[in-house]
This record gives C-alpha cells, structure tokens and sequence, in this order.
C-alpha cells in the first residue's frame, strides 16, 4: 500500500449538529488519505467549518464513526486524544495568533506543549521564522504585522510540531491576491513534504488552477470530486 | 513562584482578587490572635484562684466568743486532714476587715459586726478534691460554715472564653472558606480572560496537566504573594496594638504555629480547589474548542 492509498481520516456514516434536531451534516462518508492534499469548498454555512472541526476533535460526532490514525475516535483516551491533536494542526481565516505573545512565543507555544527544551525551540523558532520570511519581527507582537505576515506567523505556528495533517480554514480569506500565492505555495511545500493537507476555500479560480482532489459539501452531504 | 510559559492575561477583576484575599488572610490571623489572647486572659483569671478554695465561718450569735472559736478550731482540723487538701490558714481577722472595707466604708472598723472568719485552703495541685463530703463533715459542727471552691466563676469564665473562641474560629472557618471560593472565582476568571489561549491550548493537544499546571501556578502565586501580605499587616497590627496598649501578652510557640498554619491551610486548599476547578472545565470544554 504506498502513502496515499493509507486512510488518515475516515468518516462513516458521521452525521452531526448542535441540537438534537439541527443537523449540519449528515451522513458522512469520506476517507481523507494520508500525504493528500484537498480543497473542501461549499457556500458559506453549508459546514466546513463543522466538518474541520470535527477533524480536529475540536466537536464530537452525533452519530456514525471517525476513525482517525487508524482508530475509531471513541476509543481513544483524552490524552491520546490530545496527542493526536499535537499531530493536526490548524490555519484560521483569520489567524488565531495570541495578542499577548510575540512572534517567538507565538511559534514556541506548540513546542513547549510537547515538552521540547528551550534549546530545541529557540533552533526551530529560527529555522521556521526565516522560512516564513519574519526573521525581522520576532520580537514583534502580531498586532503590527500585516494580514499577510499574521497568516505566515499562523502558519509558520501551524507547522513548527511537523504536524501529519493541516487543516485550512479559509487561509487566503483575508490577505491581498501576493499574499495568497505566497502563502499557498507554502502549503504546496508542505504537501510535497509528505503532509496531509486540507484547504476549506471559496476561491474557485484557486480551486480549478491546481488538479488536487475537492470535498464537497452541498445540502449537509460531503463528497468527493477528483 | 508562576513558572507560566504562556503569559496568562489579568483585567482590573483579577487584580483586585488579591487585595481580597491579603484582607481574608489578614482576618485570619487577627481572629486566631484574638482567640489566644482571650485564652490567655482566661487562663491569667483562673490561674489565681485554681487549686484554692476559702472556707467562711459566719459567727453563731447565738454562742460566745469561746465556742465560736471551737467551731473555728474543729474546722481547720477536719480540713487539714482531708484528702488533698496541702495547707490551711485562718486568715487574720483585720485581713478579712480590709477586704470587706470597699463594700462596708471605713466605719466597719468602729461597729460590732459579726466579721466572718476565713480560712484560706491551698490544694494538691491537679487533684479533685471531693467538697461534697467536706460539706458533710462541715456540716455536722455547724451550718454557719460555707465553701467556696470558685468552681462556679470557673466555669463562668471557661464558658465564656469557649465560647468566644468557638465564635471566631467557626469566622475564620468562614474566611478561609471565603478564601476558597474567591480561589475558585479567581481561576474561572483567568480562564474566562484567557479563553482564546485555553481553545488554542487544546486545539494544539496540550494535556489537562499542562494547562492546569499554567492557570493554577499563576492563581497559586496569587494566592501565596496576597496571603503573604495579609499575613505580615495583620502581625504587624497585633504587635502594634499589644506594645502600644502595654498588653502583658505572649503568644507561645504552638500559637505561632496555629498562626503561621493560616498560609499553608488558604495555599494548599487554593490549589486544591483551584486543581478541581480547571479540571471541570476542561471536562466541559475539551470537546468544545470555540473560537
């Protein structure tokens, strides 16, 4: 079986909603395989949100299954659930960077949940903020860098852990037409880096110019278009 | 003392928890304070009359001056010979003038008034002396003789030295319960300010541990620096208030303990109640990542 014929993500049968008679997706069936990438688009409130989230156990399913690694979901335990969270990381629209800390911190906090010495996060807080081009700024807070260099810093934050999937929720949303491409050939680095990646967008030119597989979700239902 | 890796952020709220909690501590320490000088001032009222009673024998005018002494005589024989009883003395009769003088006036001196002779009794110490036979025995030589064994003013003042430390210990009972729940009040704040860091936290797989270890070290270093304070002012304030009131008072080592026990007692029941309280919302919230 080579790497992308292994399932990372499997939902089946999943349905889920926020009350017991909302129903935001419904009946599941996806099988997200590993070193993939995926464009998961649908109009605005049709549930990629929810269906990300449910990817990074941040919801619980209503019904079905979501085997992650291998695994039915249920089964694992908070902290293996916790541990498998280390390994996905997340890029919001509109970043998610912690006010409070500057750039250093920002990039460090993943690392010092994993327990890494201060020694090991200074060298890879270094390596990743030349990467990401913010060398400059890493004394900064975020407040005073643009939208394109905050989506950097997130994803520079999102990457740090060498995480086996990224979730992107919208991740061009909300900088300028540069940006973007900067910030989506550093996804196409990551994907060519063996990790798994999946882009919520609404950028259909985006969409049709790369020939990546889409998740599409229409009328609470998710399905595959290659 | 807060090794937080994560920098938490405070508002005015948070800032003035503190205060709160330098003032319960503060509380604290002058009620325990209060409760040992009470008993210290207990014990300085019941020290001089323990082991100590006074036999009074009232002249029989009835009888003359010769078998009023006989009473007398017979009286201090029986006493002396009773169980724990260590010495007897028949207090002089100016002695017994000079006491009764303030009640009396001057005049008691120059008037024929019956003066009731006491007999001062000094007991064994630590032993229960049985006064219920003593009367009975007393008793037989006449009914003019009474015993005082302070048993009843005793009691009175045991009463009411328990009762007032009964009052401010169930107080410092209440403050540190208070304390506890400002403890708990606390860390839901933090929690509530921090609630983008603690999402993020989840979101990138940190275990309960490590993110109860951040909040409760940064309420525990709260906790600990404000009972501190609390703990010095109120030192502070007792010793001021013993030197310049010219307190004869000393608080002994076992006080000091019960003293000082104040910070452990608020710091380890903070942790403990502030543990619990990060756990429950992280029980809530682990599968409820909002952002």
């Amino acid at each position: 079986m080579t790497i992308l014929e292994k399932s990372i993500i499997r939902f089946h049968n999943v349905k889920f909603g926020y009350g017991i008679s909302s129903s935001i997706l419904n009946n599941v069936n996806i099988d997200i395989k590993q070193g993939g990438f995926y464009f998961l688009t649908g109009k605005s409130g049709a549930g990629k949100t929810s269906l990300l989230k449910l990817m990074y156990i941040g919801n619980r399913i209503t019904d079905g299954n979501l085997f992650m690694f291998d695994k039915d979901v249920d089964s694992y335990s908070r902290n293996e659930i916790a541990l498998i969270r280390q390994n996905i990381s997340v890029v919001f629209q509109d970043y998610k960077l912690l006010k409070h800390l500057n750039v250093f911190d920002n990039l460090a906090l993943p690392l010092r949940i994993k327990g890494d010495s201060e020694e090991t996060i200074v060298r890879k807080v270094t390596q990743i903020v030349k990467w990401v081009g913010l060398k400059q700024y890493i004394d900064s807070y975020p407040d005073i860098l643009s939208g394109g260099q905050q989506q950097r810093l997130s994803i520079a934050r999102s990457v740090i852990t060498n995480p086996k999937i990224i979730l992107a929720d919208e991740p061009t949303g909300s900088v300028d037409e540069v940006s973007a491409k900067k910030i989506f050939s550093l996804f196409e680095q990551l994907h060519k880096r063996g990790t798994t990646i999946i882009m919520a967008t609404h950028n259909e030119n985006l969409v049709k110019s790369k020939n990546y597989p889409k998740l599409v979700i229409e009328n609470n239902s998710v399905f595959l278009e290659k | 003392m807060s090794s937080s890796v994560i920098k938490l952020e405070n508002n005015s709220f948070s800032k003035f928890i503190p205060l709160l909690i330098g003032f319960m501590v503060f509380l604290s320490v002058l009620f325990i304070s209060v409760a040992h000088i009470v008993d210290e001032i207990g014990s300085k009222w019941t020290d001089g009359i323990n082991n100590s009673m006074t036999v009074q024998i009232i002249p029989d005018a009835n009888l003359d001056s010769e078998q009023n002494d006989d009473i007398i005589s017979r009286t201090i024989t029986i006493l002396n010979q009773h169980y724990g009883v260590q010495d007897v003395n028949l207090m002089p009769n100016d002695k017994v003038i000079e006491m009764l003088l303030p009640w009396f006036g001057g005049g008691l001196r120059n008037v024929e008034f019956p003066i009731p002779r006491i007999i001062d009794v000094k007991l064994i110490d630590d032993l229960q002396i049985d006064t219920v036979s003593l009367k009975a025995q007393l008793g037989q030589i006449s009914d003019n003789i009474i015993i005082d064994d302070f048993s009843d003013w005793r009691d009175r003042v045991n009463s009411i030295v328990n009762t007032i430390n009964g009052l401010v210990y169930t107080i410092v009972l209440l403050i540190i319960i208070s304390c506890m729940i400002i403890s708990v009040t606390l860390t839901r704040a933090l929690m509530l300010m921090n609630v983008k860091t603690l999402n993020m936290l989840m979101l990138m797989g940190a275990m309960d541990s490590f993110i109860a270890k951040e909040f409760v070290s940064y309420a525990l270093s709260v906790v600990i620096k404000s009972s501190l304070c609390g703990f010095f002012v109120a030192l502070l304030s007792i010793n001021s208030i013993l030197y310049f009131n010219n307190f004869d008072f000393e608080l002994h080592f076992y006080d000091w303990l019960l003293i000082f026990g104040v910070i452990p007692v608020v710091v380890i029941l903070s942790f403990l109640v502030s543990i619990i309280t990060v756990k429950l919302t992280l029980i809530k919230r682990f599968f409820n990542i909002e952002f």
